[in-house]
């Protein structure tokens, strides 16, 4: 037998309006905080921050922070009223903005670290370069003109540059590459006024004649010469005006000085010739071709500078000047020999041989060879 | 009029009297703001600029908070006290970030000092007993003179440090103790090859 439930009682319409209004009013009061996005935006502005926003992109940022602040305030102001009056409505749609606002800031302060970084590794690059180049023609140049301290300088710089932007400091790394190319400009420019001093120096006639006469002997004999470009570093091998064969050098320490005598470590200008080639095992130097320095003109110009109390009375003439191998090495290190690279010594002792015109000069004026 | 109808009528103007006569919140302004000078006498928008930028904003947000309310008739500056308590929050926190990230560059940068000054003291003792040859000698001239420059770099570095420059610092200890150890590692390598050509 099954026992049947009264019916319930209708409820009374009053009543029931007043409990819909109690309910809805209880839920919207039991809204919760947008803790959610305020959350959100703290991480995202913790993720600006890593990229120095604030720094970099300080109005898009500040903004940002403004509506963070905000917001947060807002939450706060509510979370204190009384769980009747508290009202989130407001701090959702702050924090919303917020979180908006944090994630362009984000992504602008992350945009400007990429292109930051990427000039940064640009102008380091190009600072290396300009390093390399301004070493390889500072070699040309005497060591007075205080190119090699600002090339030094210059590659400190570099690394600051490098240091800065290994901690993110692409800013500082632009200034410290920027601070390095200042330095290479000047030392390039205190190179360019001693190039076109040198290339106006009085002995350029001696130069132009000695080059001249090379040539013109080696077209007559037949036989190869060798001319050495001081200022280039670069031997020349010719058959008239025909050139063989062009190899680097390394000169003596003091570089395109001017020979006048024992121990100055500068290579000589005149013309010479071959005297003896030696082979490995008769020399340290791989290769070598002797050359007959001091020739008559050397020592005549030796008595004169003796004479007019230059060089002192203890002061001798020198010799042993050679043509060599283990040079390449992108400086000058000889005593006053001409120094080539192993191979480069090979080639060019299989096509010279003794009595072989050598003639060293400051540098070949234009002209001289055509 | 009856006497409840008065009463509510006196409770109303009371608490109307008493919202639109709230003052601005002179306190909570100066109490943020003096957290805020601490902060940029720390050096704040250089040691700690994220930090700085929170604190800041918070501020500008609570004095636009202030300037809004002193406009309307019935003022409320719950909002703008709770700004200034978060001004106060960050300026304070600030403070401490920039406090801790200047004394980290500090202790960094003194680190670098010294790591360099050891770098550059190992590549004068190196080049000190390198034999002098024809060979050597244009290579040694040239370490010679970058040392000298080294140690020039890094009594700037030094100054740097006195005037509390310390990313300045720090970068070029680093490149100078880089450029220290590149000697020595060469001057090293020199060494290690006549020693080998000595046994043969």
């Amino acid at each position: 037998m099954t026992r049947r439930r009264p019916p319930s009682p209708p409820f009374d319409p009053a009543l029931r309006a007043a409990a819909v209004f109690c309910l809805a009013f209880a839920a919207s009061a039991c809204d919760p905080p947008p803790l959610h996005d305020l959350e959100a935006a703290e991480r995202v502005m913790r993720r600006a921050a890593a990229a120095d926003g604030a720094v970099r992109v300080p109005e898009i940022c500040a903004a940002a922070r403004s509506a963070l602040v905000r917001a947060e305030a807002e939450v706060r102001l509510q979370g204190k009223r009384s769980f009747l009056a508290r009202d989130y409505e407001e701090s959702s749609v702050l924090a919303l903005q917020a979180r908006r606002a944090a994630e362009t800031c984000a992504l602008h302060a992350g945009a400007a670290r990429n292109r930051l970084r990427q000039r940064a590794a640009a102008a380091l690059a190009g600072l290396e370069g300009w390093i390399a180049r301004a070493s390889a023609l500072a070699r040309h140049v005497p060591e007075g003109l205080g190119v090699k301290a600002r090339l030094l300088k210059a590659e400190i710089a570099l690394g600051e540059g490098r240091s800065a932007s290994d901690r993110g400091q692409y800013e500082r790394a632009q200034e410290a590459a920027a601070r390095g190319r200042a330095l290479i400009f000047a030392a390039v420019a205190s190179m360019d006024r001693f190039f076109d001093s040198y290339r106006g120096d009085p002995r350029r006639s001696s130069w132009k004649r000695w080059v001249v006469e090379t040539i013109r002997d080696s077209e007559r004999t037949g036989e190869a010469a060798i001319i050495v470009d001081k200022l280039r570093r670069q031997l020349l091998l010719v058959r008239g005006t025909e050139e063989l064969a062009s190899y680097p050098v390394d000169l003596g320490i003091a570089g395109i000085e001017f020979k006048t005598r024992a121990g100055d470590e500068a290579t000589p200008e005149g013309r010479y010739r071959v005297t003896e080639v030696r082979g490995p095992g008769q020399t340290r130097y791989h290769r070598a071709l002797m050359l007959d320095y001091p020739n008559a003109e050397d020592q005549a110009r030796f008595r004169r500078l003796r004479r007019s109390g230059k060089i002192t009375r203890a002061q001798e003439i020198g010799g042993l000047i050679e043509i060599h191998g283990k040079g390449g090495r992108g400086q000058d290190w000889t005593q006053g020999c001409v120094a080539l690279e192993n191979g480069d010594m090979d080639e060019l002792a299989s096509s010279v041989g003794v009595g072989t015109r050598v003639t060293i000069v400051g540098t070949i004026p234009d002209g001289a060879i055509e | 009029m009856n006497n409840r109808r008065l009463l509510s009528l006196t409770l109303t103007l009371v608490v109307v009297l008493a919202v639109g006569c709230a003052k601005a919140p002179q306190e909570d302004v100066n109490s943020a703001q003096a957290e805020i000078d601490r902060a940029r006498q720390a050096q704040a928008d250089v040691w700690a600029p994220n930090e700085f930028q929170a604190a800041d904003q918070a501020i500008s947000a609570a004095q636009a908070e202030i300037a809004a309310q002193d406009q309307k008739w019935m003022k409320n500056y719950d909002k703008a006290k709770e700004l200034l308590a978060k001004a106060k929050e960050e300026g304070a926190k600030a403070a401490e970030a920039a406090a801790a990230n200047k004394e980290q560059a500090r202790k960094d940068a003194e680190a670098g000092i010294a790591e360099a000054d050891t770098a550059i003291q190992a590549a004068e003792a190196a080049l000190k007993v390198a034999p002098v040859t024809k060979d050597s000698k244009a290579d040694l001239a040239l370490f010679k003179s970058d040392l000298e420059g080294l140690r020039s770099t890094l009594d700037g570095a030094r100054q740097a440090f006195s005037a509390e420059d310390y990313k300045k610092a720090l970068e070029s200890t680093a490149s100078v103790q880089e450029k220290a150890a590149s000697i020595t590692a060469q001057l090293e390598e020199a060494k290690a090859k006549r020693m080998a050509a000595r046994k043969r």
